[in-house]
């Protein structure tokens, strides 16, 4: 994988990798306006304020749109092909983008509901999503 | 002088021919449509005392050494942008700010690369702001960006992929008689439907073509274009919007509604600025590195009824005949990508009557936008009347 593709968090951004390597989806709150933020930014993007929390997000949410790669802009994505990324809107109000696996790709719909998969990527801790409820989350399913 | 509208203009425009490999430093390509500009307008390198230039990610040339190349004398006003494809409109904007403001009184406004035999924007990887929570999951460039807003723009339309061929259908045959546009042949909609996925609803003809090229503009006071070799083109109206950004251009993530761009949100201040609005204009030169950032830009300025872009193509209505010709170099998606100066350059020559094949009878007012995204720039442009 190229170097461009690894994360290379700062100093405020640090917080939510170190969250995922606990597979925890983090999120920033402010205490002020009470709004909770994704990405990670000094202060809080509607208020302004401050001194920003961090809570843990519950990890599910709905897709809100979605592209289906079949080009490698990057070599380290190659044998993916083709692979959905979808933005997921958060129960908590934030939205991300994330990989979007366990669903083919004409399978996928706005509004989908998805949960958190953490999975391990060329040595990162990254935030997959996948419908719910997957196959392998149905009890006896195999 | 008061403001810049209605009182400053586009005295000449010129670019340099588009190719896959110019074979040629970035440099001598700035130069080449700097002079052409100056020499359309019939103006001198001494009459110049400004410039400005933009960049992607540090894909070209300085704008002082662009004036160092030309012979430039001492500059009152000068301008290096970045943003990419959102920059054209608003330079051209804040040079004639700077004109009205007495700092400069003839400014050259040009975009320099190559952007096919050098550094390529789609698809080059920038580590730094959002890209740390994009490029992990495969999120990597600017065709699968505006791709996400496009799907977001079908799903609260529902658009479909007819539509977006539409539009590529209606520019291409536009660029039939562009000898300047890199794809003229005439497409079907069997033959754009059988395209390849490059990022889904994205086929490759959704996308522009990168080019090494040059393209600037000059702009003057009215009164000093007045005096020049070609009809002064005036700033009439003009604006840029940042709406709710994020930590780069290709952040979505604080962006509420992406099924609607920027151009939405500038439309009010735009036709404001100009006295002006929708149904005033004659031709429409919108920016369009993808099918989803024309439709978003032509939807968002009021041009048709939300969710009617496609439809408007499918029916003619945006060709060099028809009730509102857009686009009609064939755009980005023909022409090539010279990040939007070449689509302010379009409208500058259709209103100025020297389009040729493809000029629009008459066109007295246009409209111009730069950008795709959360943020950008636009122009409301009219002879002097």
């Amino acid at each position: 994988m190229t170097d461009a593709v690894h994360p290379q968090p700062s100093s405020f951004t640090q917080f939510w990798w170190d969250g995922l390597r606990r597979n925890e989806l983090l999120l920033q709150r402010c205490p002020a306006c009470g709004r909770a933020q994704f990405p990670p930014l000094p202060r809080c993007r509607r208020c302004g304020g401050g001194d920003l929390d961090v809570t843990v997000a519950a990890g599910s949410g709905v897709v809100h749109s979605w592209i289906v790669a079949h080009y490698a802009f990057d070599p380290a994505v190659a044998d993916d092909l083709p692979y959905v990324v979808a933005t997921v809107q958060l129960d908590e109000g934030p939205r991300l983008y994330g990989r979007l696996v366990g669903c083919e790709p004409g399978d996928v719909r706005a509004g989908l509901p998805v949960r958190v998969r953490f999975q391990e990527r060329a040595g990162d801790t990254v935030a997959d999503f996948a419908p719910v409820p997957a196959v392998e989350d149905i009890p006896g399913f195999l | 002088m008061g403001g810049p509208f209605g009182t400053t203009a586009i005295a000449g425009a010129a670019s340099t021919e588009y190719t896959f490999d110019s074979g040629r430093a970035v440099l001598e390509l700035a130069v080449e449509a700097c002079g052409g500009a100056l020499d359309a307008a019939g103006l001198a390198p001494s009459d110049v005392d400004g410039i400005a230039s933009y960049s992607a990610h540090a894909d070209s040339v300085p704008a002082e050494a662009a004036a160092a190349g030309l012979g430039l004398g001492e500059l009152g006003y000068v301008m290096d942008f970045t943003h990419g494809g959102q920059a054209p409109c608003f330079l051209v904007l804040n040079a004639a700010l700077a004109i009205s403001a007495g700092m400069a009184e003839t400014v050259l406004v040009f975009r320099a690369l190559n952007g096919r035999s050098g550094q390529r924007v789609g698809r080059t990887l920038i580590p730094g702001g959002g890209t740390e929570f994009r490029y992990p999951s495969g999120y990597l460039a600017y065709p699968q960006f505006i791709a996400m807003w496009c799907r977001r723009y079908m799903i609260e339309t529902g658009a479909t992929e007819e539509d977006l061929g539409a539009v590529v259908i209606a520019q291409r045959d536009n660029a039939r008689d562009n000898e300047r546009a890199l794809r003229r042949t005439p497409l079907t909609l069997d033959a754009y439907l059988s395209e390849p996925f490059v990022a889904d609803p994205f086929r490759r003809s959704d996308c522009t073509i990168e080019v090494d090229g040059a393209c600037a503009l000059v702009v003057t006071s009215l009164e000093r274009a007045r005096d020049l070799r070609l009809p002064p083109i005036v700033v009439r109206g003009g604006g840029w919007v940042s709406a709710e950004g994020g930590l780069d251009t290709g952040d979505l993530l604080y962006y509420d509604d992406t099924s609607r761009n920027f151009a939405s949100r500038l439309a009010p201040k735009l036709w404001t600025s100009a006295g002006l609005g929708p149904a005033d204009v004659d031709i429409a030169e919108l920016y369009d590195c993808f099918t989803g950032a024309l439709i978003e830009n032509f939807e968002g300025l009021g041009l048709c009824e939300r969710g009617g872009a496609g439809a408007f193509h499918r029916e003619g209505r945006t060709r060099i005949d028809g009730t509102l010709p857009t686009n009609t170099n064939g755009g980005l998606l023909s022409e090539g990508y010279l990040h939007g100066m070449n689509t302010v350059a379009e409208a500058v020559w259709q209103l100025q009557g020297r389009s040729g094949p493809i000029q629009v009878p008459g066109a007295e007012v246009g409209v111009v936008t730069s950008g795709g995204l959360s943020s950008g720039s636009g122009l409301v442009l009219t002879v002097d009347r």
